[in-house]
């Protein structure tokens, strides 16, 4: 009996077992599951294969992972910058540079256009070119002129292993003569330190720039390499830039061999590019040689010579008119003119009854005090001379003549009806002659008395002479308009004393022609 | 080819002992001496072949620490190696360069370096006894008896140095 149950007891056993299994196929499964449960390692694992997706899903579906995220990872920020601030100050390098240069390029922005207005105003002409320049090529204004005003570059360029001072690559520009790189760059690095230790200046304070003659060391530092530029010249603040993002690009490309870096500098071949666009600069410009001032001064004198000549000139025309006027002038024969220094000094023959030459000068520019004349009279005989001296010759005849009279008598003697007579022919051909001559002309005839009796008896008598002689050549045909009768008394006596003889003389008609 | 490799590598030692004389045996030299006093550091280079590789040593010749200048641990920084010079002459000499081997060893950790006793062409005025350099290797320091006057072991104690930096790095 007791084998037999205790075979039971085991067919009993494994029928459970395999009931079990029977009925609940996984049940192993099932056990491993319960230990899962129980394992956090195991746990771990499980959520760490579905955690990406779970991210994924989550992000996807709305803001809630994102904000409960958050508070972790800016806990675990602070808590990384409290351990070691280097580590993301490494690892923002690369950006960080990119991210200032763009907060401080739209700060400068505003600024770079007050500079714009400014240089607007002045109107130069060296900022006309540029305005031109800039019109052109379609560059801003102020970039024209930053580009223009500063002359510079860049000779050498030595990346420098920071921790060894060591020399990673160099380059320079053509025709520049390296000295031994190694040794400046170790000295570059020396300089620094010394600078740095002498002065007590802050880890993050560095040596940025150095300035020897007309270059300038233009240092620019990175977490691993230091990038070190000759440049010639002033440069402009924007090469910073370049250097910066250079050095920025080298540090992503080569981070781990700078890390690495045990002396093999042939790891950094290949920064020999991003060196190479370092060399920028502005080629001197050619014609800057001459200063402003240089230029003043050719403009002063060119206008002097300009003047000079303008004023030569204008004179030469202004004489050549005023002998031109000469010249057309009758009676006027100008034989030579001799200029001494500013002034003339004329010579040639002059009718007496031609133009003065001096009433010729007003109005041609002339100075009068600047001509002298030296003339010869002569007699032109041209036509206008010949009747101008015609005209001379009629007018002192009739001023010749003269008519006498008796004691208070008005009348006429035979005597002076033929003089009268001859008078009228002339005065007739001195009317012709003065038409013939354009000029306006009229007799005076003039009556005289002795200064015997009263002063109004007088004044009687010499209008009644002056008028029975200006009637009498009426009586020939004279036009009355050009004859005109004046008694004068005694105030014009031919003779002064008072005897009979002299009181004949007195007693007279006298002519004047008169020229209007 | 070879590889071309550049190593820093610094003297240090007191004032007067011939760090600059031994340089100036060794190298080619660019800048004057008087850069060691206005700045501390005077920087020279020399190649050289050891184990398949050109070794541009890059040879930081400090400022030799008195009274008043203290040797600036700045410029060590980065040294793969470097020079411990002593005056065979000058027992105290002997004893500052282990003093600074200290510090430098606190400043750039286990780095290769030599042990330069100079003025070995002075052997009547010689004070630094046997035992003293005995002790000193049995520390594991590698120790050149050197002359910068005549030449004495001077490329030996150079070669040496970048030797063991190149088994170091």
């Amino acid at each position: 009996m007791e084998p037999e149950q205790k075979a039971n007891g085991a067919v009993t056993a494994t029928a459970y077992a395999e009931l079990r299994r029977l009925l609940l196929p996984e049940g192993e499964d099932l056990a491993r599951l319960r230990d899962r449960l129980h394992d956090p390692r195991l746990r771990a694992e499980d959520v760490s294969e579905v955690l990406p997706e779970a991210v994924h899903i989550g992000t996807a579906r709305g803001p809630e992972l994102r904000s409960s995220v958050r508070p972790l990872v800016e806990e675990a920020m602070r808590a990384s910058v409290q351990k070691d601030p280097g580590i993301l100050a490494d690892a923002l390098f690369p950006i960080i540079g990119a991210a200032v240069r763009k907060a401080v390029a739209a700060a400068l922005q505003s600024t770079v256009q007050t500079l714009n207005q400014i240089v607007e105003q002045s109107l130069s002409w060296r900022s006309l070119r540029w305005r031109w320049e800039s019109f052109t090529t379609g560059r801003s204004f102020a970039e024209i002129v930053l580009a223009r005003s500063q002359l510079y570059r860049v000779e050498q360029v030595f990346l420098i292993h920071r921790e060894t001072g060591l020399l990673l690559q160099q380059c320079a520009a053509e025709s520049i003569v390296v000295k031994d790189a190694d040794l400046i760059s170790g000295m570059f690095t020396a300089i620094q330190d010394f600078v740095h230790d002498s002065f007590g200046a802050e880890p993050h304070q560095k040596l940025e720039t150095l300035r020897v003659g007309e270059f300038d060391v233009w240092i620019q530092h990175g977490p691993r390499a230091i990038l070190a530029a000759v440049i010639r010249g002033t440069p402009p603040s924007q090469l910073k830039n370049v250097f910066e993002s250079t050095l920025e690009r080298i540090h992503q490309a080569k981070g781990p061999d700078l890390d690495r870096f045990n002396g093999d500098a042939s790891a950094f071949l290949s920064c020999q590019e991003d060196l190479r666009a370092c060399f920028v600069g502005q080629a001197p410009d050619e014609r800057r040689g001459l200063s402003p001032m240089w230029w003043l001064v050719a403009a002063i004198l060119l206008e002097a010579v300009g003047y000079w000549i303008y004023a030569g000139i204008r004179e030469h025309r202004r004489w050549d008119s005023y002998m031109a006027r000469l010249h057309q002038q009758p009676g006027i024969v100008v034989t030579s003119v001799e200029k001494r220094g500013s002034s003339y000094a004329v010579s040639g023959l002059r009718d007496p009854l031609a133009a003065d030459a001096v009433s010729l000068i007003p109005g041609t520019g002339i100075d009068p005090k600047n001509v002298s004349f030296h003339w010869e009279l002569y007699h032109s005989l041209q036509p206008f001379f010949e009747t101008a001296r015609r005209f001379t010759n009629e007018k002192i005849n009739i001023e010749n003549q003269t008519l006498h009279f008796g004691p208070a008598s008005t009348d006429l003697t035979d005597e002076d009806l033929a003089t009268l007579n001859q008078l009228a022919l002339q005065v007739r051909s001195l009317l012709a002659i003065a038409k013939s001559l354009n000029r306006m002309v009229a007799v005076e005839v003039v009556g005289h008395t002795d200064d015997t009796g009263t002063k109004e008896q007088n004044d009687q008598i010499a209008q009644a002479r002056a008028e029975a002689a200006r009637r009498t050549l009426i009586d020939a045909g004279i036009p009355e308009t050009a004859l005109v009768a004046r008694g004068v008394g005694t105030s014009r006596p031919v003779r002064a004393g008072n005897t009979p003889a002299d009181q004949l003389f007195n007693r007279y008609v006298s002519f004047r022609v008169m020229i209007h | 080819m070879a590889v071309l490799l550049r190593k820093k590598i610094c003297m240090i030692g007191s004032y007067g002992v011939g760090k600059t004389s031994l340089v100036r045996r060794f190298v080619e030299s660019l800048f004057d001496d008087r850069y060691l006093t206005n700045i501390g550091v005077k920087i020279d280079k020399k190649q050289i072949s050891a184990k398949d590789a050109d070794v541009t040593l890059v040879i930081w010749d400090l400022a030799g620490e008195d009274e008043i200048t203290t040797l600036r641990l700045s410029h060590l920084r980065g040294a793969a190696g470097y020079i411990l010079v002593a005056d065979g002459c000058r027992p105290d000499s002997l004893e500052k360069a282990q003093e600074l081997q200290q510090r430098v060893r606190g400043t750039l950790g286990d780095v290769p370096f030599m042990l330069a006793l100079n003025k070995v062409d002075l052997l009547e005025n010689w004070r630094v006894p046997a035992a003293e350099l005995d002790r000193l290797r049995a520390l594991g320091w590698d120790c050149c008896q050197t002359s910068a006057k005549t030449a004495d072991a001077v490329d030996e104690l150079f070669h040496t140095l970048a030797f063991k930096m190149l088994n170091n790095s």
